[in-house]
């Protein structure tokens, strides 16, 4: 009855890039299924922001206004897709939004780096540097991958690559997925059908 | 979840469905070929109101449900705050809050877990706290002085009366409380559990204490068979965290102890949260050996 007991062994095997995209997820009615949790973490851990940077930045600061209009669409997205994977794998990173600038304010991405005397990175939580070197990304009506391309440039940021158990779960994903859409396919078309087959019934009733 | 896309569930799952429609159809292919429809009779048996049907009633749970763990994914301290600092990212650290809910194998009737401890590390909350006693009592003064927003007697009472209830927590004075039995406010209050009562631990002798234990306090109660409370700041420490979950836990089995001995709860799960992030069952690990360091997280 399931296609998954007949898996045509011809089909392309399901490339597993396909969570890359995904948005990170929060939130789940289902949390108690297995594997679920740790499917919605992946998102967080690999995609656009999965990266490692290096010991010298100690903070990061976005600006932007709290609603789109004027160019900050790019600032939220990237707050919102980008930062949290970042902050996973940076977690001695401040990292701070503020979102109090008007919609014709600038909105801006500052980068503080330790200076080269003090870079010694035995406390990595040290806040105040007075000697700190910042650098500013202009996020002004840029897309968020737009962003991150600069903030990876300017940054020399490491993306961090998926483990072997991540690669397997992106794998069985990707499976489902298109295991979904070919069962959702067939039985859009057997509902079609049975639709049809009504229809014809009614009018053989009807006259 | 679909997850097991082993041969072994894929032979099970045929065998179902197999002995389910055709006992004696062997072939696997034939199963692609199936009707998917049940027959006549089936049918007018499972039919919405069909009085010939016959009802099987189904048995009330007593209990409320609880999942089976053995399969859950279950995190150490340290990594689940690793990952909720994530989902956190960005939001003014004050304004988030770590998040538990303690899970309870318990009769669905019988009495609750309801109590308050002070955290060691506590949650700051600006609590509204309103005390009933006579307003120019030194009691009243002292009850001023340990921070507590509303004092006196009949112009509560009256405020309450036309609405306006500007507090989240009521104290009372014992020697007041035939005063405010008689001032009819229990309708409005007692819905809100603000109503003072013995039995919550609101009608006081020492009115100051009282509000001094409450300032830090943080209430919970048992809801649906789970416990939930804000448990700290996000700006907490992997350590205060720690400190804090531990104090609330003796508290609990301190509370589930002192029950009857005819009620037997006990802690099933223990899952941490936060204002926007997802939940994690917590394996009562502090860090995983190999894992995050708590040091990562001081900050």
């Amino acid at each position: 009855m399931r296609s998954v007991t007949e898996r045509d062994p011809r089909r392309v095997p399901p490339q597993p890039t396909e969570i890359w995209t995904a948005k990170v997820y929060c939130g789940s009615d289902n949390a108690l299924q297995t594997d679920y949790i740790s499917k919605m973490l992946l998102g967080v851990r690999l995609g656009p922001g999965a990266a490692v940077l290096p010991k010298e930045i100690y903070r990061i600061n976005l600006q932007f206004a709290k609603s789109v209009d004027g160019g900050h669409m790019g600032p939220r997205k990237f707050w919102r897709n980008m930062l949290p994977r970042l902050k996973y794998h940076n977690p001695t990173v401040d990292m701070n939004v503020d979102r109090t600038v008007a919609n014709d304010g600038p909105a801006t991405l500052t980068l503080f780096f330790h200076s080269q005397s003090s870079s010694t990175p035995t406390t990595p939580a040290e806040q105040t540097d007075p000697n700190a070197i910042t650098k500013t990304i202009n996020m002004k009506n840029k897309t968020d991958t737009g962003i991150w391309e600069e903030f990876v440039t300017l940054t020399d940021a490491k993306a961090v690559r998926p483990t072997e158990e991540d690669t397997r779960l992106l794998q069985e994903l990707a499976e489902q997925n298109t295991d979904s859409a070919e069962n959702s396919a067939r039985q859009k078309e057997e509902n079609k059908r049975i639709k049809r087959e009504r229809q014809l019934l009614q009018m053989v009733k009807q006259d | 979840m679909a997850a097991a896309r082993t041969p072994l569930a894929q032979w099970g799952h045929s065998l179902l469905s197999q002995s389910r429609n055709k006992p004696d159809a062997l072939s696997r292919i034939c199963l692609a070929c199936q009707s998917r429809y049940a027959s006549a009779a089936t049918t007018a048996k499972y039919r919405r109101g069909d009085a010939n049907a016959p009802t099987k009633k189904k048995k009330e749970r007593k209990h409320f449900k609880t999942e089976d763990l053995k399969n859950a994914d279950k995190y150490s301290l340290v990594e689940a705050m690793r990952y909720i600092r994530a989902f956190e990212v960005g939001y003014p650290s004050n304004s988030p809050k770590y998040e538990i809910a303690m899970k309870l194998r318990t009769l669905k009737n019988g009495p609750l877990v309801r109590s308050r401890l002070n955290l060691p590390h506590p949650v700051k909350t600006d609590m509204r706290i309103c005390v009933i006693c006579p307003p120019d009592s030194p009691q009243a003064d002292a009850a001023r002085a340990a921070g507590a927003s509303l004092v006196g007697e009949d112009a509560i009472f009256d405020a309450v009366k036309e609405g306006r209830i500007e507090f989240d927590r009521c104290l009372c004075l014992d020697t007041s409380l035939p005063k405010l039995a008689k001032a009819g406010i229990a309708r409005a209050l007692g819905p809100r559990g603000l109503m003072p009562s013995a039995k919550t631990g609101t009608v006081v002798r020492d009115v100051s204490a009282a509000v001094r234990d409450m300032v830090g306090a943080s209430e919970y109660r048992e809801k649906e068979g789970v416990v939930r409370l804000a448990i700290a700041t996000l700006a907490a420490t992997p350590e205060q965290l720690k400190a804090n979950i531990k104090a609330f836990m003796d508290k609990v089995r301190g509370d589930l102890n002192t029950l009857s001995d005819r009620i037997v709860k006990d802690v099933h799960e223990v899952v941490l949260s936060s204002t926007h992030g997802p939940g994690f069952t917590l394996n009562g690990e502090f860090a995983d050996e190999e894992g995050t360091r708590p040091e990562e997280l001081a900050r």
